[in-house]
């Protein structure tokens, strides 16, 4: 083939560069923007803030370098965590095209090099790296003085590429390897998240072995980070080298997950139009792929607060366990709301029964979150510690966070590729964002609102239960509500929906 | 042009194609018909080494297509919308298919002169972007795509689906032109046997992935030799 590797990469850049641009959703898009924007404005000037603190902390003595270690550490744990599981529910694009490119005169090698290079790093990856970067930084200035900032960045780089890689490995061998796909995340879990959990948690703070200390010794770190690298990019080079049309796709032609009893079962239509409805969302559920991956998710973060509570048991529950609690129903909300666009039964069903569909949307997240409930009331049965607070966060999932959730179907004007089942449009990120944005940073600073007026923790938790009681008994009010809405912007939907699959 | 051997193909433990040989010689324009499920469609993937075979190989012009990439310099294909890049519009496709063949602007626009009739003047001069355009326009501009480079072979995948009877005769036509003219080696599946069977040098009739029939011949053979098969495949259907 005649065309060099510099020539190929301004070709598929000028047509990615066309394809972002022209992406379809435009309003979901800005408003996502325009919110991304100013909460990372907002993050990094508390980012900044924060490292100025304890720089100055650190030179009047009143902070030791490894005190300021464990502060990195509470930074960069949960940004690890977060980045990795946010990704679990986005899609990955980076087999996006493969069929059509390699059909094209290109050689196969330029396109996977360019679409390594393309997906290598993105926006995510630079917002993580700009906020801890310096903090990272301030406590590198001790060691090697300003270059140190340049350390920061450069490791925090390489860090977020790697976390990214990994997940994009993660999500496209899990249906072919999965046994090496498990066994290599855990082992990634165990190498990288650990060590900054346990840091966090003072069970290791003076020991050597953390891996912050390591971050100081530059050139060691940057070869390992490199090598760790090198290793995903040749493992990602080696899946997308031997890609194949067929394993685009979720179940399509796998069959052995069929929960034929709950299509049998009478008891659903015992329960009328919403028995029916949530017999087939469970069906939607156990039979889709991505779907069963999320229920082990929340069983994943059902971990964390068994883990938190038995590690500290002392410490605020509203301000400790805001993560799994507060995510695992934005994941479950997000994702269903990707799919609902797939369904299209928003869009063909008749206006009453609009309100049942998301009855029964409502009814099965705030069930499948139970589990993090009871993980925290047999934590409290063995240990003892603050279970109003934990109620308190319970029940923001059937209150604030689903109607926020709920909320998101008004703006269902996203598109999935019916050809390949299981992409999604770009445009959908935007609203991912949007919602993750909104209930991740309004949970806690209702919290934190609501502790300003009230004061005591005891009051506190009864306030948060009130309000999302409240939310929860005016479900019937707000659910009419968001359905009038979704009628209301049907065409516009629906135009949305035109725009990016035709 | 093409060799087949021993190639099959299954999914979920069901054979979908079982080809033991098939060889397709430069100049020729094949039509492989069958029903739904016959396996033409994964035929066609095969050859473009867009799914790997269970066992056997495919070869054009003598290297294997899954090993070498040669073949994409010479073959053009399309197979379904999926294959098309919708954010641009027909005529940013067209020119970023002819830049991939080394041409240069006056080539590109001399040849989008030659398929303006076929594309009709509102969809290259038109600002719609390929995936707001109809299914059928969609159709003829990925029809143009593969035929824009004037590669030496060309697989399309039911090409006359979408399209309206006018388009249909002028896809015919097009291909029919292109063969005579150039001596393209075309490969075509349909389930519209009345124009396939009018220019086809040879008929592959698939079913249940295996070659029932490979019929070379006229219009007359292969209504007797295809033609025959259906009609008897719908008796057979319509007495039970």
């Amino acid at each position: 083939m005649n065309s060099t590797l510099l020539n190929s990469f301004i070709q598929l850049f000028k047509l990615n560069w066309l394809a972002t641009k022209r992406e379809s959703g435009k309003e979901i898009k800005t408003a996502s923007t325009i919110l991304r924007g100013l909460s990372l404005v907002f993050f990094f000037a508390l980012a900044i803030l924060w490292s100025v603190i304890v720089f100055k902390q650190i030179r009047a003595g009143e902070l030791n370098l490894h005190e300021g270690a464990k502060i990195v550490a509470l930074a960069l744990g949960p940004m690890l965590a977060y980045d990795f599981l946010i990704r679990i529910s986005l899609p990955s694009y980076i087999l996006e095209e493969l069929p059509v490119l390699f059909t094209l005169p290109l050689e196969k090698r330029h396109v996977i090099l360019f679409k390594l290079f393309y997906h290598g790093v993105g926006p995510l990856v630079i917002m993580w790296v700009v906020l801890i970067t310096p903090i990272l930084g301030s406590l590198n200035y001790f060691n090697v003085g300003i270059l140190g900032y340049v350390h920061a960045f450069l490791i925090m780089l390489l860090v977020f590429t790697i976390n990214k890689q990994v997940i994009v490995l993660a999500k496209n061998y899990f249906s072919k390897h999965k046994v090496v796909t498990t066994t290599s995340v855990i082992l990634y879990f165990l190498v990288v998240f650990l060590p900054l959990i346990l840091y966090k948690f003072d069970a290791v703070s003076q020991a050597y072995g953390s891996i912050l200390v390591p971050l100081n010794h530059y050139w060691p770190t940057y070869l390992i980070l490199l090598l760790l690298l090198g290793v995903t990019l040749s493992l990602t080079y080696q899946l997308l080298r031997n890609f194949k049309i067929d394993s685009l796709g979720d179940d399509g032609s796998d069959n052995s997950f069929q929960f034929n009893s709950l299509t049998k079962s009478e008891r659903w239509s015992k329960m009328g139009q919403l028995g029916q409805q949530i017999r087939l969302d469970l069906l939607f559920l156990l039979r889709t792929k991505k779907m069963r991956a999320l229920l082990l998710v929340i069983l994943f973060f059902t971990a964390l607060p068994i883990y938190t509570i038995l590690s500290n048991p002392e410490e605020r529950v509203l301000s400790s366990l805001n993560f799994p609690y507060v995510y695992s129903a934005i994941m479950f909300y997000m994702t269903y709301v990707q799919y609902e666009s797939i369904s299209m039964e928003f869009y063909f069903t008749q206006r009453n029964h609009m309100v049942t569909l998301l009855k029964s949307k409502y009814i099965i997240t705030t069930i499948a979150t139970i589990p993090l409930l009871i993980a925290g009331i047999v934590c409290f049965l063995y240990r003892g510690f603050d279970l109003w607070g934990l109620i308190a966060l319970y029940s923001y999932i059937p209150g604030l966070i689903s109607l926020f959730g709920l909320s998101m179907y008004i703006f269902n004007s996203i598109g999935i590729n019916p050809e390949a089942k299981t992409k999604v449009n770009k445009s959908f990120s935007g609203i991912i964002f949007l919602f993750i944005l909104v209930a991740a940073v309004s949970v806690p600073l209702i919290n934190w609102i609501i502790s300003l007026i009230v004061g005591q923790p005891y009051y506190e938790n009864l306030t948060i239960i009130i309000l999302n009681l409240g939310v929860v008994l005016l479900s019937p009010l707000w659910l009419k509500l968001i359905a009038k809405s979704m009628n209301n912007r049907k065409y516009k939907n629906l135009e949305g929906i035109r725009n990016s699959l035709n | 042009m093409l060799e087949i051997n021993n190639i099959t193909k299954s999914y979920n433990k069901k054979e979908v194609l079982n080809i033991p040989s098939l060889k397709i010689d430069k100049g020729e324009l094949i039509g492989i018909v069958g029903n739904n499920g016959a396996g033409k469609s994964t035929l066609f993937r095969l050859m473009l080494d867009l799914i790997a075979p269970d066992t056997g190989e495919i070869g054009s012009k003598g290297l294997l297509v899954n090993k070498s990439e040669d073949w994409k310099t010479y073959t053009g294909s399309y197979v379904d919308n999926t294959f098309l890049l919708g954010y641009l519009t027909p005529t940013e496709y067209l020119d970023f298919l002819g830049s991939l063949g080394n041409m240069t602007k006056e080539e590109i626009s001399a040849r989008v002169d030659r398929f303006k009739n076929y594309l009709g003047t509102d969809n290259l001069e038109g600002k719609k972007y390929i995936r707001n355009l109809s299914s059928g326009n969609q159709q003829k501009v990925g029809i143009v795509g593969a035929l824009f480079n004037q590669p030496e072979f060309v697989i399309l995948d039911e090409p006359f689906n979408f399209l309206d009877p006018t388009a249909q005769e002028n896809t015919k036509k097009l291909l029919a032109k292109i063969h005579s003219d150039t001596e393209t080696t075309i490969l075509v599946s349909s389930h519209n046997l009345e124009h396939l069977l009018t220019i086809c040098t040879r008929v592959i009739l698939l079913e249940n992935g295996v070659v029932i029939k490979d019929v070379k011949g006229d219009a007359a053979v292969y209504q007797e030799e295809i033609m025959s098969y259906f009609l008897k495949d719908m008796e057979d259907n319509s007495e039970e």
